[in-house]
């Protein structure tokens, strides 16, 4: 035990609360500031200008609902919804399983063992920049590392990055390799499952799969849940390896950041086109208050659920 | 023991940090502002030079070149300092001036000209050049427009960008051309013969100008085809040039392969040595003349010529038909120190300033005495890129608001369906027009 944890509890009397709690606010005097200036003033602003026509550069024009009628009427809004959901739905759990899978075979007791981990972890290291160029690279249909690979055995690989069909399942690839952030957790959470379950489990002569169900999944299902909401929060947001594919092409930069047949035209981006690239805060913060909405939305449901498959055992 | 020195080390840490606070803001806010007093009485005070800054999106060697006028503007007089800053993002500077924290003078594409002056970004430029009598008489006419919005002139043209047919010689000669083609007949005919593919279909060579991207645009204007009328109020997407060109498009596309295409496309880098062009697998290929200083600077050689764009076949007064766009430099509304900003944009225009500026970037100047430069001698292909920009045939798009919702949206999404054979050149034509329309109308 360290040495000041002890006095913490015998610190009983007014005088010496009231300035502890001094000292804690003005310990947390920066955030609480940071709190004001930069989240709760541009929330409400936002909010303001989600019924208004502002463009930064003209005084704002109240517009009521105008704003939130146009994300219901804009074709190009349906189309980034269903982009999204497109990434929530198929990369959240790739992410998750992917991240899963890996933690769980590098908690096998093998020799090298920290450097596999260090191996898988590193992705999630590397700026979302740099490994987006990278990519670009491996997905290059002619001389990319993956359609060489398939001309080996003869196959004719897609265009990834040109290609409507293929330009969401390369940002699923891209979003298995760099699950390195989710496996760590889990790897975490992995280590704490008691072995003593795992022992008394063998004894009764359970295999690997059923451990893995019985015992595994049960015990870190607290951690899943997390690792779950804040995966569907992120691909809610989903915008930089997009935007980085559809914004670099080969003959320059694309005003649209839309991708071919505007396949990689997530809400965020969109959301940023219409506020950088347009200039119409209005529609951007009614777009941004939309998806908060939605996101608190599922979330709750996920919550809701959690009742049923999240266990919190250990008492 | 150590409880109270811990608090009283905290404090002080706090107050320490919440002065730094304070200080640095205050810092920023009195930094930004000092600039200003003199600015906006045009830096006359005392001797005292008076800052403007000026912010353009080129980087490396054209970056260089504009801070190579910078230098020349402040050793040139004593009222002015300009200090310069490469900032490659126009997002970045909009916000910037947005904000009240941008530059005095920056530049941008002529296509943003209309969104700009109406949003108030950029200030009108008429007062100043009446006071002055700014004589612009030897501006190319169709760039002079390209700084326009609603009549009113909101910012100057640089250079005249345009496109002009390039084609690889040895290519020609192997399929047994020795003359690039001259009608859009011809480079349908010829683009299908200069094309070759291996055993699986790949295109080795390819014979159309589908790359750097979707040639619409350019083969439209080529063909003396236009996307609006000169007054902006009506699509023209019905006429002849337009349809041909999508039309070109579609059938060499189905012939090839819109798989087979889009990998050359997604193979090689834009103006780099893996350029199809370059690499000499590409035979005809529409491209400005940054692509000829490219290839002379970095010491490409390759047997090639440069040609006007094909015009439609059977209109000969066609010929020569094509599209300039120009880079603009423009002064924000909101800048603090017009004057100065003013005075080194004439610095810069000034004939022999602007033949330096454009000639340093390897393009063609907006004026016609910078033209006359011996600078453009030295330059490769800016003999008959002048000539070219000279053409009474040359068009440009006129400066209206919904110009990048035409391109960004109807433009783009219409030929896309079409350039991936999802819809045909004639239902492609007809969405362009109504959606161009409609788009007008609002």
């Amino acid at each position: 035990m360290p040495p000041g944890a002890g006095t913490v509890h015998r610190m009983e009397d007014g005088k010496m609360r009231r300035k502890a709690n001094l000292t804690g606010l003005l310990f947390s005097a920066p955030f609480i500031l940071g709190l004001l200036v930069f989240t709760l003033y541009p929330t409400g602003a936002s909010l303001v200008y989600s019924f208004s026509d502002f463009n930064l550069f003209k005084p704002l024009t109240w517009v009521g609902l105008d704003n939130y009628k146009w994300i219901f009427q804009e074709k190009e809004v349906a189309k980034s919804i269903l982009n999204t959901l497109y990434m929530v739905v198929l990369a959240t759990p790739v992410s998750l399983i992917a991240g899963l899978l890996t933690a769980q075979l590098l908690n096998l007791k093998v020799r090298g063992q920290s450097i596999f981990r260090t191996f898988f972890y590193i992705p999630s290291i590397v700026p979302v920049i740099a490994s987006s160029l990278v990519w670009m690279w491996v997905l290059n249909p002619k001389s990319g590392l993956i359609n060489s690979l398939l001309d080996l055995v003869g196959l004719r690989g897609p265009n990834w990055l040109l290609d409507a069909a293929w330009t969401k399942p390369s940002l699923i690839l891209m979003t298995a390799w760099g699950s390195g952030g989710v496996m760590i957790i889990f790897l975490a959470a992995l280590q704490d499952v008691p072995r003593s379950l795992y022992e008394s489990a063998e004894i009764d002569g359970a295999g690997a799969v059923r451990k893995f169900f019985s015992i595994t999944l049960p015990s870190i299902s607290p951690i899943i849940l997390f690792q779950l909401v804040m995966n569907l929060i992120v691909y809610f947001q989903y915008f930089a390896q997009a935007f980085m594919l559809a914004s670099l092409t080969n003959s320059g930069a694309d005003q649209t950041m839309a991708g071919p047949e505007k396949s990689l035209l997530f809400y965020a981006i969109l959301l940023y086109r219409e506020a950088f690239v347009d200039f119409r805060m209005g529609h951007a913060s009614a777009m941004a208050w939309v998806l908060f909405l939605i996101t608190a939305l599922v979330t709750w449901l996920v919550f809701r659920s959690s009742r049923r498959w999240v266990t919190y055992g250990g008492d | 023991m150590n409880k109270n020195k811990i608090g009283k080390t905290a404090l002080s840490g706090i107050a320490l940090l919440l002065t730094a606070g304070a200080v640095l803001s205050g810092c920023g806010g009195s930094g930004d502002g000092g600039a200003s007093p003199d600015g906006a009485s045009g830096g006359k005070s005392n001797g005292k030079k008076s800052k403007v800054t000026v912010w353009y999106l080129w980087g490396g060697k054209e970056g260089e070149v504009i801070e190579g006028a910078i230098k020349r503007f402040n050793e040139s007089q004593d009222q002015y300092t300009v200090e310069g800053l490469s900032v490659p993002d126009e997002q970045k500077i909009k916000v910037a001036i947005a904000g009240g924290k941008g530059p005095d003078l920056t530049d941008s594409f002529a296509s943003n000209v209309a969104q700009y002056a109406k949003e108030g970004i950029a200030l009108p430029l008429e007062d100043l050049i009446a006071r002055d009598k700014y004589d612009m008489s030897d501006f190319v006419p169709a760039t002079l427009e390209q700084g326009k919005y609603d009549g009113k002139l909101f910012a100057l043209p640089l250079n005249i960008n345009m496109n002009a047919m390039f084609y690889n010689k040895k290519l020609l000669a192997d399929a047994g051309y020795s003359e690039p083609p001259k009608t859009s007949k011809e480079l349908i005919e010829m683009a299908a013969k200069l094309t070759k593919t291996n055993g699986k279909g790949e295109i080795e060579i390819l014979g159309f100008p589908s790359y750097p991207g979707f040639p619409f645009q350019a083969l439209t204007y080529g063909f003396g085809g236009t996307y609006l009328s000169p007054d902006g109020k009506k699509a023209t997407f019905d006429q002849p040039g337009a349809l041909e060109a999508l039309k070109a498009i579609y059938d060499y596309n189905k012939q090839f392969g819109v798989d087979n295409i889009k990998q050359v496309q997604a193979t090689g880098k834009w103006l780099d040595p893996t350029d199809p062009f370059m690499a000499g697998k590409q035979a005809i290929r529409f491209d400005g003349p940054w692509l000829s200083t490219f290839m002379a600077n970095n010491n490409i050689k390759l047997d090639y010529g440069l040609a006007p764009l094909p015009y439609l076949d059977g209109h000969e007064d066609l010929a020569g038909s094509n599209e300039a766009q120009s880079s603009i430099f423009y002064i924000a509304k909101n800048s603090k120190n017009v004057d100065g900003a003013w005075e080194f944009l004439k610095f810069m225009y000034s004939a022999p300033e602007l033949a330096k500026v454009t000639g340093g970037m390897g393009n063609i100047p907006a004026r016609t005495t910078s033209m006359k430069d011996p600078v453009f001698q030295t330059i490769a292909d800016a003999d008959k890129f002048m000539e070219f920009a000279q053409n009474a045939n040359v068009k440009s798009l006129p400066n209206i608001a919904q110009l990048p919702d035409l391109l960004n949206k109807v433009v783009k999404e219409e030929g896309e369906a079409v350039f991936n054979l999802k819809k045909t050149p004639e239902e492609g034509i007809a969405a362009m027009q109504k959606r161009a329309q409609e788009l007008l109308d609002k």
